[in-house]
């Protein structure tokens, strides 16, 4: 899960990979847009055919964040 | 069937590009479409070796080697050629004061480019004086949006800096223009998300009508309420019949800049949310309702490819805000943040079709609009890669107005990329909205930035009383 998420995260922005970890921000330490980290959700949403809630998603702000709303949205599925 | 022009794979243009047409058809001065920017750095350079970059960044950018062509029915297509092939300019203006060489370059940017098989953009390599050297740029906005020029002129610096610095890695490839053009017009041609999207636009428009407001107040409002002898009208001539343009540029220095960017940070929001939120309040003021629309670029750029690929992509909606004014300041911001938030789903929606949707909602006369103005904020420049490579050589860009617009008024917001302070960039007619009534804009939107982000929690109309 998590190679996968940076795999994705990185069609998003230009950062080495190896840097990435579950303590990384994603527009502080990684540039993103907003629209980059909206962008982002829906690919989220394909690759593991999950419903994002948008209001929830708006708080994530680290790398680790975001994998553990993930990983609990498949595991309700 | 494939169309070909030229020997080469022909395309349809996409809406983007369509939008642009549209508005290109009916403005007398076909120059409205043209961006000019210079770029220039104080010290000496190997213009031979920067004309090898040059040719380096066309193979590089295909969006650079785009031409049009129109079929017998007057139906605009286009194609990449291979090569890009023409002598590239050298201008010195060593001889010349700044000033002048600003002036002829303003000149250059107010030259329409001949649509039909011909290139979309010109190269000059400029030594100006004082001992500043580099490259003007001029491009069509059909091809190119800012930010695809920003990322085509740091393609070429990081050339040259890989091969005048021993310790500067070769840049990256960019991304294929061709390839995102056949995404774009593949979602055009009809599927699902499309379907999504224009269901979304059209419950929007369908809320209800949204309601002009003045940079000065009602009064253009109540002149067409007067025109149409309706008291109910909500609409306004917002725009004068001369297309003559300005550009006016206020600079907010870096330390507030950066007061603003740490309050953004904290809040976990956009500049851009900031600087509607700040508009938004302004307009409240001015025309005293909490219900305020502005038409907002957006750059539709999020993958690498996107972002590498070059074109134009830019689709710009308006943005309408309802806000009640016993809501608090960051209050207002998150519920942009949110409603901007949907909107970036549903972007890749033709914004023409929009208009032609809400046009049926609500029909009102040609010419008459809610939106007094359009914002854009560009966040990308030239100092996070490229020009970072040269250390404390001193470096400038500056963007040239063509003279003409068919919009009242314009602003952009982007980073300075000497200081990272903001340009406050207004472009307007020049019939339509004057400099003094800019000046006043900028300075109640700036002191209601100010005062929001430093209180946050209070109210919105406690922060048009204190202001």
């Amino acid at each position: 899960m998590f190679d996968k998420f940076v795999e994705i995260i990185c069609n998003y922005v230009e950062v080495d990979p190896e840097t990435i970890t579950e303590d990384t921000r994603f527009m502080e330490d990684m540039g993103f847009t907003s629209f980059d980290f909206v962008s982002m959700l829906g690919e989220v949403e394909d690759e593991f055919d999950i419903e994002i809630d948008q209001q929830k998603a708006i708080n994530i702000r680290t790398v680790g964040e975001a994998i553990n709303y993930i990983q609990e949205l498949i595991n309700e599925n | 069937m494939t169309k070909t022009k030229k020997g080469y794979k022909a395309y349809p243009l996409t809406v983007a590009q369509k939008f642009h047409l549209f508005y290109l058809n009916f403005c007398p001065k076909k120059e409205v479409v043209n961006i000019g920017t210079s770029l220039t750095i104080q010290t000496d350079i190997d213009f031979a070796l920067l004309k090898e970059c040059i040719y380096k960044g066309y193979e590089r950018n295909e969006c650079m080697r785009l031409r049009f062509t129109q079929d017998d029915d007057g139906t605009w297509y286009q194609y990449v050629v291979d090569t890009e092939d023409r002598g590239i300019e050298f201008v010195d203006f060593s001889g010349n004061t700044t000033e002048e060489a600003e002036a002829i370059m303003r000149s250059w940017t107010k030259v329409p480019f001949e649509l039909s098989d011909s290139p979309m953009n010109r190269i000059v390599m400029i030594k100006m004086p004082d001992g500043w050297n580099g490259v003007y740029m001029l491009v069509n906005h059909l091809v190119m949006d800012a930010q695809s020029l920003i990322a085509f002129l740091r393609d070429v610096i990081e050339i040259y800096c890989s091969k005048v610095f021993n310790d500067v890695p070769y840049p990256k490839d960019m991304a294929s223009y061709i390839e995102q053009l056949e995404k774009d017009l593949a979602y055009e041609a009809g599927c699902k998300a499309k379907d999504r999207d224009e269901e979304y636009f059209r419950k929007l428009i369908e809320t209800s009508e949204p309601i002009y407001n003045g940079i000065d107040g009602r009064i253009k409002l109540d002149m067409a309420k007067r025109k149409f002898n309706d008291p109910n009208f909500r609409a306004a001539h917002n725009t004068s019949d001369s297309v003559d343009s300005a550009l006016d540029i206020f600079h907010l220095e870096e330390e507030p800049t950066t007061r603003l960017m740490n309050f953004c940070e904290k809040y976990h929001i956009s500049l851009t949310c900031l600087l509607l939120m700040g508009l938004f309040t302004y307009f409240h003021k001015m025309n005293n309702t909490g219900d305020v629309s502005i038409n907002t670029a957006i750059a539709r750029r999020a993958t690498l490819k996107e972002k590498k690929s070059g074109g134009t992509r830019i689709h710009s909606f308006p943005f309408r805000m309802v806000i009640p004014e016993n809501k608090s300041f960051i209050e207002g911001i998150y519920q942009i943040r949110d409603l901007q938030n949907d909107m970036f789903r549903h972007a890749n929606f033709d914004p023409v079709k929009y208009f032609a949707y809400r046009g049926k909602a609500y029909p009102v006369e040609q010419g008459y609009t809610y939106e007094p103005m359009s914002l854009t904020y560009q966040p990308m420049t030239l100092k996070e890669k490229g020009l970072d490579k040269l250390g404390d050589i001193k470096y400038k860009t500056k963007w040239y107005e063509n003279g003409a617009t068919t919009q009242a008024m314009y602003l952009t917001v982007m980073h300075r990329p000497d200081d990272n302070g903001l340009d406050f960039n207004f472009e307007h007619q020049v019939n339509a909205v004057s400099r003094e009534k800019l000046e006043f804009m900028y300075y109640y939107l700036c002191k209601i930035m100010f005062k929001g982000t430093e209180n946050p929690d209070l109210s919105i109309s406690d922060i048009i009383k204190l202001i």
